[in-house]
């Protein structure tokens, strides 16, 4: 019997395998329709459309090639978007490396055991659901910009006077500006680095209980086992993180970048927008590839 | 000398309870501080928003501004729209991200590096850079060539609008590629691949088959990644303004409303303003609370859930 059945297995098992094969198509195959359909044509149509003239037709699209007219248009003649692309990743310098260690620390802290830990948790990720720029953007356009605001309110913002001080005491302003920003920006930060918190401590939870419990045995105390056994776990999602934080900043709708793009596509100049997309996009991989790059390497010593 | 050891790391311990716990309390005040702001500020009458005496508590309270807020959002009509074009594409796109997932993880396809490498690519490329073909592809919508097919015998393609129709919404999402899917596919992927494979041959041996084994023994063990999924797309589907602004043209997507809520705030107080003693700043808050305020509700439904599961998905590269 035994005989039997391995002699039956070896060519049952390749057709299994050969019908699995076929099976996963079959799973994938919506999503790969969907791949296809709308994202791959639509990427290199848009790659395409940079370089024409577009106008709507009754039944379709009238193009007219144009060469590099959009490309040298935006970056000659208006000088708005160029400098709007810089703004941001100037921006994006600033925030990001605060994103990253405020989520760490939070995640860090929310990883311990304590009580009300949960109910901390459930706070902490509210951002998580209801920060959408689309509200924040309200709230600062009356707390930040309108002056009718009162009271004590806006007190936990005020850093005018410790920038002051911290320029008495002959601080480089680069310093300064940045501890300013990050203090301006603490709420909107907050509200920004929900899901990373959630990267980490997703990661934390999979570190093993017995790792700490065998460094404390060998004598090792937190800060070191923070070095040796939690930071190389975390090192990877620091990319993740930043990596995630970057396209989060990128595609937010309160993005000047994206603003000019929707701007030029309703008013229907659509070459001229999917150049600029183009440019956009060429932009934020080259950020990434740039993180990837210095953060990439990193990694690989510590692991 | 052991006890004080023993003492000295208590004292340690305590200290640094402490001060987490105003680290804490202190970090959760300004991660709730928009949260109260919004609250007091829908609340309130015009005429304590000039008055320097009243920072939280309001002389009055009022709900006159929630009335004009649902107007300038467009009625409750609006809203229940779009909650359902955001539940009915989430629906749809864990039903099939599931599937993607589970056919990345658990068959030997050749090309499942360059799958995975698409499917991350679509959540790095922003919409925006391929935005302008995608809205022709729904503006003259040929149903993937079939529309052309028929042209070739009747002369004329036939094609159909769909930027005014939220299937445009329900399409994307049961094919997968709605707002950030790739995330949960790659989330899905994760998941199946850490269910042991001896279950999955103990139901191949009891002789069920491919569609068998996937809804009866591999879908259940993806419960955390569907939780994740269902909250993490229900808020990104609802509060994304850049699709509903520049590819589905109708004007009650809740998202696209609150982008211009300033002016629809104005014009729903009109000329009453002056009658009814309300500004639009105030109404502005309302229809910020209007706006998250079912995300929140499915939020305290699904948080220990969710919680519990985002940190199991093991959502990492």
């Amino acid at each position: 019997m035994t005989l039997k059945g391995q002699k039956r297995k070896r060519p049952g098992f390749m057709t299994l395998e050969r019908k699995s094969r076929w099976f996963g198509y079959v799973f994938l195959a919506p999503w790969i329709l969907g791949l296809v359909a709308f994202f791959i044509v639509p990427f290199f149509k848009s790659v395409g459309y940079s370089f024409q003239e577009i106008t709507i037709g009754k039944t379709g699209l009238i193009t007219e090639w144009v060469g590099l007219t959009n490309y040298k248009y935006m970056l000659y003649e208006e000088a708005n978007f160029v400098r709007q692309i810089t703004e941001e990743i100037k921006g994006l310098f600033t925030s990001a490396p605060i994103i990253l260690v405020f989520s760490l620390l939070i995640s860090l802290l929310l990883n311990q055991r304590f009580k009300g830990r949960i109910l901390a948790r459930s706070l902490f990720f509210i951002p998580v659901v209801v920060a959408s720029s689309l509200v924040i953007n309200v709230i600062q356009s009356d707390v930040f910009t309108n002056n009718s605001m009162s009271g004590d309110e806006a007190a936990i913002f005020q850093v005018g006077i410790v920038a002051d001080i911290m320029e008495n005491m002959q601080i480089n302003s680069s310093v300064v500006n940045f501890l300013t920003t990050a203090v301006s920006q603490i709420f909107d930060l907050t509200w920004k680095s929900g899901v990373q918190i959630l990267l980490f401590l997703s990661a934390l939870q999979r570190i093993p209980v017995t790792y700490y419990e065998v460094a404390s045995v060998e004598g090792a105390n937190a800060w070191e086992a923070f070095w040796k056994i939690t930071f190389p776990v975390l090192a990877p999602n620091c990319i993740l993180v930043t990596v995630y934080t970057i396209i989060d900043t990128f595609t937010s709708s309160s993005n000047t970048v994206m603003k000019s793009i929707i701007t030029r596509f309703n008013d229907m100049k659509y070459g001229y927008a999917s150049a600029s997309a183009a440019v956009y996009f060429l932009v934020i991989l080259a950020v990434l590839g740039v993180i990837m790059l210095v953060f990439g390497r990193k990694v690989d010593y510590s692991s | 000398m052991n006890i004080s050891v023993k003492t000295k790391q208590k004292i340690g311990k305590f200290a640094f309870g402490v001060f987490r716990a105003f680290f804490l309390i202190g970090m959760a005040y300004v991660l709730l501080f928009p949260l109260l702001v919004m609250v007091t500020r829908a609340i309130r009458p015009y005429s304590d928003m000039y008055n320097p005496s009243i920072v939280w508590i309001p002389s009055r309270l009022t709900l006159e501004n929630f009335g004009y807020a649902l107007e300038a959002l467009g009625g409750m009509s609006a809203v229940l729209k779009t909650l359902r074009i955001v539940l009915l594409s989430t629906l749809l796109s864990m039903f099939t991200c599931s599937m993607a997932g589970y056919g990345l993880a658990r068959f030997r396809i050749k090309l499942t590096p360059l799958f995975v490498l698409l499917a991350a690519l679509t959540v790095i490329v922003p919409i925006q850079t391929y935005v302008i073909p995608l809205f022709f592809e729904f503006r003259f919508f040929d149903f993937f060539g079939l529309g052309s097919l028929i042209g070739l015998f009747t002369g004329e393609s036939a094609t159909v609008n769909l930027t005014t129709n939220e299937a445009v919404y329900y399409l994307l999402s049961i094919l997968g590629v709605s707002t950030r899917n790739g995330i949960f596919i790659l989330l899905f992927m994760l998941n199946y691949k850490s269910v042991p494979g001896e279950l999955e041959m103990a139901a191949r041996v009891d002789g069920a088959g491919e569609w068998r084994t996937y809804f009866q023994i591999m879908l259940p063990n993806a419960l955390p990644s569907f939780v994740v999924t269902f909250v993490m797309s229900m808020v990104w589907v609802w509060n994304d303004s850049f699709f509903p602004s520049i590819v589905y043209r109708q004007d009650f997507f809740l998202a696209k409303r609150m982008l211009d809520i300033r002016t629809l705030a104005n014009n729903a107080l009109g000329i009453s303003s002056y009658a009814t003693n309300l500004s639009e700043t105030n109404i502005m808050f309302a229809a910020c609370i209007i706006f998250v305020l079912p995300l929140l509700i499915m939020y305290m439904f699904a948080q220990k859930l969710f919680i519990q599961s985002a940190e199991r998905s093991g959502i990492t590269g």
